[in-house]
This record gives structure tokens, C-alpha cells and sequence, in this order.
């Protein structure tokens, strides 16, 4: 019997600049892209995640520029297509 | 000639953990913008912002290779804070702290930095003009 799993993002923008992404949404979409049956909660501050035309672009450290600022609003729509279902209903 | 302002800051997340360690990143660099000298006391998880080993990879989830990806290793904004520093005539002195390096097999840090103590933390807050200690939470 397949297996479910469960991602309960409450702590949000934890290193996404670094990351470039939050981690357990990328967990989840490698988990996905393996075939998982998974269902995202977002609580907390993490809710914001879903606010579309987030703008994280601008970082920059002396001559290093951030080129691929995290995209949170994009990544959780690319999870909500096809197998993503909200946890609760 | 006015005296240079001299900033101090004690750090202590590791990187890739939480927002605070860019966030003080951000500070150091604007610090360093307005010409100004900066400490920096990095204390417990924090030794590990200027590791030397860190590496950037290729993301599969994001459909980029490592070279697209462009992933940033918080070691390399240190190094263009202290490059920016030094064209502005300011200098970051950035102290890690040898136990916490120790404990944690981090001492191979970039160019700039270097092992010390707490007396080196006492020392910098005695000679700035204002310090700012960043903790973990």
C-alpha cells in the first residue's frame, strides 16, 4: 500500500536567499518527481508563501549579485498541479 | 579628519539555517558601503559562514546546472564584502571563534579571517563605536 506523506511548512523564509528556495517545498517536489502521494500544509508565516509577485531579487554583496533569488509563490503553484491536494478540506 | 566609524558585530547562526545570517550580511555590507570598519565576532554555528569548502551545485528541481543555478555560498559574499571593504579603505577583521571551530572540523576559512577568542570579541567592543551582537535563536 503506497504511503503518504505529510510537509508542515510553519517556519518560512528560513535561508531561502541561500537556498534559493525553501527546502521542504524542494523536498517535496523531489519526493514528487519520485512518484510520493504528498500533501503541503502551509501555516503560519509560511502561508505568505502563496502570495503571488513575491520579489526577492536585489541581493547583492560587493560585486556578487544574486541572480536566481528564491521564487516561493511560483514553486508552491508548480506543487499545487496534478498530484498536490491541500491537507485540509 | 573625522575618525573612521567602527562597527562591531557578534554572529552566531550557521549559514543555510535561518534568515539572520544573511540579514547580518546585509548590515556588514551596508556598513562597509558607508566606508566604515567592521568586526566581526563569529561565534558558535557561525564560524561556518566563511568555510572555505563550500560548493555550489546544480539544482534538478529548479531545471538548472550548476552554472545557472549560480547558487551563492555565503563564503563568497564575505570575501566581496572584504574586496569591497578594502576599495573603500575600510577593513573587515573577522575573527572566528577557535573552539567552535574546533568543535565543528571548520577551520579551513577563507583568505581575511581569522581564529581568535572571546578576549578578541571584548577587545572589539572596546575599540568601536557601537556593536551589534546578532544571537541564535
Amino acid at each position: 500500500m503506497a504511503k503518504k506523506v505529510s510537509s508542515i511548512v510553519a517556519t518560512a523564509y528560513r535561508a531561502t536567499l541561500e537556498e534559493q528556495d525553501d527546502t521542504i517545498l524542494w523536498l517535496s517536489h523531489t519526493l514528487k518527481g519520485a512518484g510520493a502521494d504528498l500533501d503541503v500544509l502551509l501555516r503560519g508565516n509560511a502561508v505568505n508563501y502563496a502570495v503571488r509577485e513575491q520579489d526577492a531579487s536585489g541581493l547583492a554583496f560587493g560585486d556578487r549579485r544574486q541572480t536566481q533569488p528564491p521564487r516561493l509563490d511560483e514553486d508552491v503553484a508548480k506543487l499545487a498541479v496534478s498530484k498536490f491536494r491541500p491537507a485540509f478540506r | 579628519m573625522a575618525e573612521r566609524t567602527t562597527l562591531t558585530l557578534a554572529l552566531m547562526d550557521a549559514p543555510y539555517e535561518s534568515a539572520r545570517s544573511t540579514t547580518a550580511l546585509r548590515l556588514l555590507a551596508l556598513a562597509v558601503r558607508r566606508g566604515w570598519n567592521v568586526n566581526v565576532f563569529a561565534y558558535e554555528g557561525a564560524v561556518n559562514i566563511p568555510f572555505a569548502k563550500q560548493a555550489p551545485h546544480p539544482n534538478a528541481v529548479h531545471g538548472r546546472d550548476v552554472a545557472q543555478e549560480a547558487h551563492p555560498n555565503p563564503k563568497d559574499w564575505v570575501a566581496a564584502v572584504m574586496a569591497e571593504a578594502a576599495s573603500r579603505g575600510a577593513k573587515v577583521d573577522w575573527v572566528q571563534c577557535g573552539l567552535c571551530v574546533d568543535e565543528r572540523g571548520a577551520a579551513e576559512s577563507i583568505p581575511g579571517t581569522r581564529r581568535g577568542s572571546p578576549a578578541d570579541f571584548l577587545k572589539f567592543v572596546e575599540e568601536s563605536t557601537n556593536t551589534l551582537v546578532i544571537p541564535t535563536r
